[in-house]
C-alpha cells in the first residue's frame, strides 16, 4: 500500500516535469485539441438557434428565444412521417446490406491463392471509392438511362423495345442508391478487415490444415474470430452514423416522381434553411440537432449492446 | 440535378461561421485602391468568362472603375445558398450584387435585417444617378414601383426589357414531319392531340424499326420546357410557378385563388394520366435534366412529337438542324371546355442589382449600376460591340424590317444583330445578369443583319408567336404580390412546402401513382394542401393583391 501511494504522489509530482521534457509532443497534440475545440465543440453553442428564431441582423445570441416552438413545427410538418421513413428505411437497408458484404468480400479473398491477382482484385475495388458524389450520380444516370444507357442498350437488344424509365419509378430509389454504395465502398471498406486477416497466425492455419480441417472450417474458426472485434467497433460506428446518409448522392440523384421515396432529414433540412430563399436556420438547426440526438443515443445503445455481448466498446 | 457539391461544405462553414457571427462587421474590401468594386455575380452559362469580356472592358473604361468578380454559381438555388451564406457571416462582403434568383421575400427580409442598403434616398439623385434619372417617367414610374417592397423601401435596381417574345415562352412544337408523313391534320385541340400522338406512337414515323417515339416531351425547366404546364393550360391558366409561386387570380378576375385546386386542374390531370397510361406522353419529363433534355430533342433519329420550349437554342444551330426543321410552331390547344390560354409572362421589371450593407463604396457602386441605364450600355449589354456585333448605321438600316415593323406596330427597325454573340457562348455579354434599361420599341424592334425578314422562315416565329401566343391569357392575371414581413411570417411554410408538393403530386397524378379519377385521391391531395395552410396563404395574398390596386 505505502509503496503504491508513493508511486502515486511521484506521478502527480512529476507530471508537470514529464510535460516539459516532452513539450515538443505536447505542442504538436496543441494543434488537433485546437482544431476540435474550433471546428467541433465550438460550432455547439451555435445548437442555441434551434431554440430561438434566429434573425441575420440580431445575430445567434440576441435573436429572441422562442422554445421547443421549432421542434414542434418539425414534428407537425407533413412532411415529418415521410422524411423519418424515408432517412429509416434507407439507412437500414445501407446497414443490412453495406455491412456485411465487405466482410465476405475479405473473408474470400483471403481465401485466394496468387498474390498479384489478389493485389489487382483488391486495387480494382477500392477504386470507386475516390469517385466523387456528382461524378458517381453523373454515371448512375448515364448507365441506367433507358434510352442511351448500358441499361436501355441491352434491353433493347434482348426485348427490340425501349425499356421503362427506371428513374420514374419512386420505389426503386433505395435499390438504386444502396447498390450503387456497394459498388462504391465495398473494396474500401474491405481494406481494414483484409488487415486483421493478414495478422493471423499462418501457424494456425497449419495446424488446422494438419487436423483435417476443410477451408470452409478455417474460415470459420479461425478468420472469422480473428475479424469480430475489428467488425464490432466498424457496426458501433455504423449504427452511430445511422440517421446520416450521404447527403449530396440523395439531393443529386432527386426528381419530382421519387421525392416521396428520396426525401430525407439532411436534404429537407437544406431546403428549408438554405434553398428556399427564406431561410429558416432555426428550423433547420432544430431538425439536424434532432438527427444528432438521435444518432447520439444509438451510439450509447450499440455501445453497451456491444459491451455486453463481446466485451469489446469503443469507450 | 441542378446541386452541386459544395452545398455540403456551404453547410458545414454556415455552422461553423454562424457561431463567429455578430463579431467584426468591417468590410476587408475598404483598403487598397478606391477604385475597385467586388461584384457578386451569378454566372450564366453562356458566358465563358468574366474578367477577359469585352462588357467588363466597357464598363471599366466608361466608368473608371476596376471590377473584380465575386463569382456565384448559375442555379438560382445555389445563388440563394450563396447569398444566405454570405448574409450570415456577415463580415467580408463584396459591394455589389448581382442576381435575379431572390424572391420579394427574400430581398424584404434582406433589406430589413440590413443586409441590403436601403436606395430611398439615391433614386432621385439626378447627380448620383444621371442615366436612370433620364429615363423617361412613364417606364421610370414602372421601374420604381416594382423596386418598392411592402415596407416602402427600396432595396434593388431592376432590368427593365419589355420584350414581347419573353411574355410566352411556353411555345408548343410538334413534329411536322411525321404529320405529313402520316397524313395528319395539326391538333387544334386536345382531344385531337390524343389521336395525333397515338398515331404517332403506332406507325413508326420516324422510320427506324422500333417503337422509340416519345409523344409529348419536356422537363421542368422554366423557360417553357414544361410541356405539362402548356397543355395543363387548355384546362385552367397555370403559370407554372413562375409568379407567386402558382397563385393566380380566378376567372371572376378579383379573387386570388389556387389554381391547382380548380376543376380544371383535376380534368387536365385526367387528360395526361390518359395521355401517359397510352403510352405518348413520357415520364421522363419529370426526372430529365437540361442536359438530357438538349439530348433527347436531338438524337439521330427525331423521337419527339410534341414539345413547349420558349428558345430555340435548345436545337443548336436551329436554322441548319435537322431535327429543329421537323418542328412545326403550333397555337395554344384547346381544351374540352373551349379553353385555350398560354402562360402569360406578365411584364414585369426583374430586380437584379443590390448594394451590400457595409461598403464604403456606395457612390462607386451607384455609378456602376447607373451606367448600365445609359442608352448605349443598354445594346451593348445585349449586342457587343458597336459596328462588329451590330449597328445602327442609318444607310443599313434602311434595309433592315421585322415581324412588328412588318406588322406596322413599329416604324423602323432600332438595332441590327450582325452576329448573334448572344446565342453562343462567348465573353461578349453577362447574358442579361445586369440591370438594363430599353423601352418597348426598343427591344422588339431588332433584326438579324443578313437574315431578310420571311415569315416563312421556321427561325423567325416572332409574327406567330404574336398572333397566337401574346393574346392567349385571362383578361387579368396576378401581378407578383410583395408580401410584409410579418405576413411571410405567417406563410412562409406554406410557401416552402405547398409549391413542390404541387410540382410533386402532379407527377404522381399523371403517372398514375395518385389517381386522378378517384375522389378519395383528389380529396386527400386537397386536405393535405389545407393542411400546409393553403387558405390563410390565399387570405393573406388576397391583401397583398388589393393593396396593388
Amino acid at each position: 500500500m505505502a509503496k503504491h501511494d508513493v508511486v502515486v504522489s511521484q506521478g502527480k509530482r512529476t507530471l508537470k516535469k514529464r510535460m516539459l521534457a516532452r513539450w515538443q509532443l505536447y505542442l504538436l497534440l496543441l494543434i488537433p485539441v485546437a482544431y476540435i475545440l474550433i471546428f467541433a465543440y465550438g460550432p455547439m453553442a451555435g445548437l442555441i438557434i434551434a431554440f430561438k428564431k434566429y434573425n441575420v441582423r440580431l445575430g445567434i445570441f440576441d435573436s429572441p428565444w422562442v422554445g421547443f416552438d421549432n421542434f414542434r413545427k418539425f414534428f407537425s410538418s407533413y412532411k415529418f412521417p415521410i422524411i423519418m421513413k424515408n432517412t429509416i428505411v434507407i439507412s437500414l437497408y445501407s446497414l443490412v446490406v453495406t455491412f456485411p458484404i465487405p466482410i465476405i468480400f475479405a473473408l474470400l479473398l483471403n481465401c485466394m491463392n496468387g498474390r498479384i491477382y489478389k493485389k489487382m482484385i483488391q486495387t480494382v475495388t477500392y477504386i470507386p471509392y475516390f469517385i466523387s458524389s456528382v461524378v458517381m450520380v453523373g454515371l448512375i444516370f448515364q448507365i441506367l438511362d433507358n434510352r442511351s444507357g448500358i441499361y436501355g442498350a441491352v434491353y433493347k437488344m434482348l426485348t427490340g423495345t425501349i425499356g421503362p424509365n427506371i428513374f420514374a419509378d419512386g420505389s426503386l430509389f433505395k435499390h438504386i442508391y444502396v447498390w450503387s454504395a456497394v459498388w462504391q465502398t465495398t473494396g474500401y471498406s474491405a481494406i481494414i478487415y483484409i488487415a486483421a486477416l493478414t495478422n493471423v497466425d499462418q501457424s494456425l492455419h497449419e495446424a488446422a490444415l494438419i487436423d483435417g480441417a476443410t477451408r470452409l472450417q478455417r474460415v470459420r474458426y479461425i478468420d472469422v474470430p480473428t475479424i469480430l472485434p475489428t467488425a464490432s467497433i466498424m457496426l458501433i460506428l455504423a449504427v452511430g452514423n445511422i440517421m446520416n446518409i450521404g447527403f449530396e448522392k440523395v439531393l443529386l440523384m432527386q426528381n419530382n416522381l421519387n421525392l416521396n421515396y428520396s426525401e430525407i432529414i439532411s436534404t429537407y433540412v437544406y431546403k428549408v434553411g438554405l434553398a428556399s430563399g427564406l431561410n429558416d436556420f432555426s428550423l433547420s438547426t432544430a431538425i439536424s440537432m434532432f438527427n444528432s440526438v438521435i444518432n447520439f443515443i444509438l451510439l450509447i445503445v450499440a455501445n453497451w449492446g456491444s459491451k455486453k455481448l463481446s466485451g469489446s466498446g469503443i469507450f | 440535378m441542378h446541386r452541386r457539391v459544395f452545398t455540403v461544405l456551404l453547410i458545414a462553414t454556415l455552422l461553423i461561421g454562424s457561431v463567429f457571427a455578430g463579431g467584426g462587421k468591417e468590410s476587408a474590401a475598404s483598403s487598397a485602391d478606391d477604385n475597385k468594386l467586388v461584384v457578386a455575380i451569378q454566372t450564366h452559362s453562356m458566358v465563358s468568362d468574366y474578367d477577359d469580356n469585352y462588357l467588363t472592358k466597357y464598363i471599366e473604361d466608361l466608368t473608371g472603375i476596376d471590377i473584380e468578380f465575386y463569382e456565384l454559381p448559375p442555379a438560382k438555388a445555389d445563388v440563394r445558398t450563396n447569398v444566405s451564406l454570405l448574409a450570415a457571416s456577415s463580415d467580408d462582403l463584396p459591394d455589389v450584387l448581382l442576381t435575379d434568383a431572390l424572391t420579394p421575400e427574400t430581398i424584404l427580409s434582406y433589406g430589413e435585417s440590413g443586409v441590403f442598403v436601403p436606395l430611398d434616398d439615391y433614386v432621385d439623385d439626378a447627380e448620383l444617378l444621371p442615366n436612370f434619372n433620364a429615363i423617361p417617367e412613364e417606364d421610370r414610374s414602372v421601374m420604381l414601383e416594382t423596386m418598392t417592397m411592402a415596407n416602402g423601401h427600396m432595396y434593388s435596381f431592376v432590368r427593365f426589357e419589355p420584350e414581347i417574345w419573353n411574355y410566352t415562352p411556353y411555345r408548343t412544337f410538334i413534329n411536322g414531319a411525321w404529320l405529313d408523313k402520316l397524313g395528319l391534320e395539326v391538333p387544334t385541340t386536345t382531344d385531337e392531340l390524343k389521336e395525333v400522338l397515338i398515331a404517332f406512337r403506332d406507325n413508326d414515323p420516324n422510320g427506324n424499326g422500333i417503337q422509340d417515339e416519345l409523344g409529348v416531351y419536356g422537363y421542368q425547366g422554366k423557360y417553357g420546357q414544361n410541356t405539362i404546364a402548356s397543355i395543363m393550360n387548355a384546362f385552367v391558366y397555370y403559370n407554372d410557378q413562375i409568379f407567386n409561386y402558382g397563385l393566380d387570380l380566378a376567372p371572376d378576375g378579383e379573387t386570388v385563388y389556387a389554381p391547382f385546386t380548380s376543376d380544371g386542374w383535376r380534368e387536365g390531370l385526367k387528360y395526361m394520366n390518359d395521355l401517359y397510361n397510352e403510352g405518348v406522353l413520357a415520364p421522363s419529363i419529370f426526372t430529365d435534366a437540361d442536359s438530357q433534355f438538349k439530348a433527347r430533342l436531338n438524337e439521330t433519329d427525331n423521337v419527339v412529337g410534341l414539345v413547349s420550349a420558349g428558345s430555340l437554342s435548345n436545337w443548336p444551330d436551329a436554322a441548319n438542324n435537322k431535327n429543329f426543321l421537323e418542328m412545326e410552331l403550333i397555337p395554344p390547344l384547346t381544351g374540352p371546355e373551349g379553353i385555350s390560354y398560354t402562360m402569360y409572362n406578365l411584364f414585369r421589371p426583374s430586380q437584379i442589382a443590390f448594394i451590400f450593407n457595409g461598403t464604403d463604396k456606395i457612390e462607386l457602386a451607384l455609378k456602376f449600376i447607373d451606367a448600365f441605364y445609359a442608352s448605349d450600355t443598354s445594346i451593348i449589354a445585349r449586342y457587343g460591340e458597336e459596328n462588329v456585333d451590330w449597328t445602327r448605321d442609318p444607310e443599313f438600316m434602311k434595309t433592315q424590317s421585322n415581324a412588328y415593323v412588318e406588322a406596322g406596330i413599329y416604324d423602323s427597325v432600332y438595332v441590327a444583330d450582325i452576329t448573334q454573340s448572344w446565342y453562343t457562348i462567348g465573353n461578349r455579354n453577362w447574358h442579361a445578369v445586369n440591370p438594363r434599361y430599353v423601352n418597348e420599341y426598343q427591344v422588339n424592334s431588332t433584326s438579324v443583319a443578313d437574315k431578310p425578314y420571311d415569315p416563312e422562315d421556321p427561325t423567325q416565329l416572332y409574327a406567330k408567336n404574336y398572333e397566337w401566343y401574346v393574346p392567349r391569357h385571362p383578361e387579368n392575371v396576378l401581378p407578383p404580390l410583395y408580401y410584409t414581413v410579418n405576413e411571410v411570417e405567417e406563410i412562409q411554410e406554406a410557401i416552402i412546402n405547398i409549391p413542390p408538393y404541387v410540382t410533386q403530386t402532379l407527377a404522381e397524378f399523371v403517372t398514375g401513382a395518385r389517381d386522378p379519377n378517384s375522389d378519395a385521391d383528389w380529396n386527400q391531395y386537397l386536405a393535405e394542401l389545407e393542411n400546409m395552410g393553403l387558405s390563410r396563404w390565399l387570405e393573406i395574398a388576397q391583401d397583398a393583391y388589393e393593396r396593388t390596386l
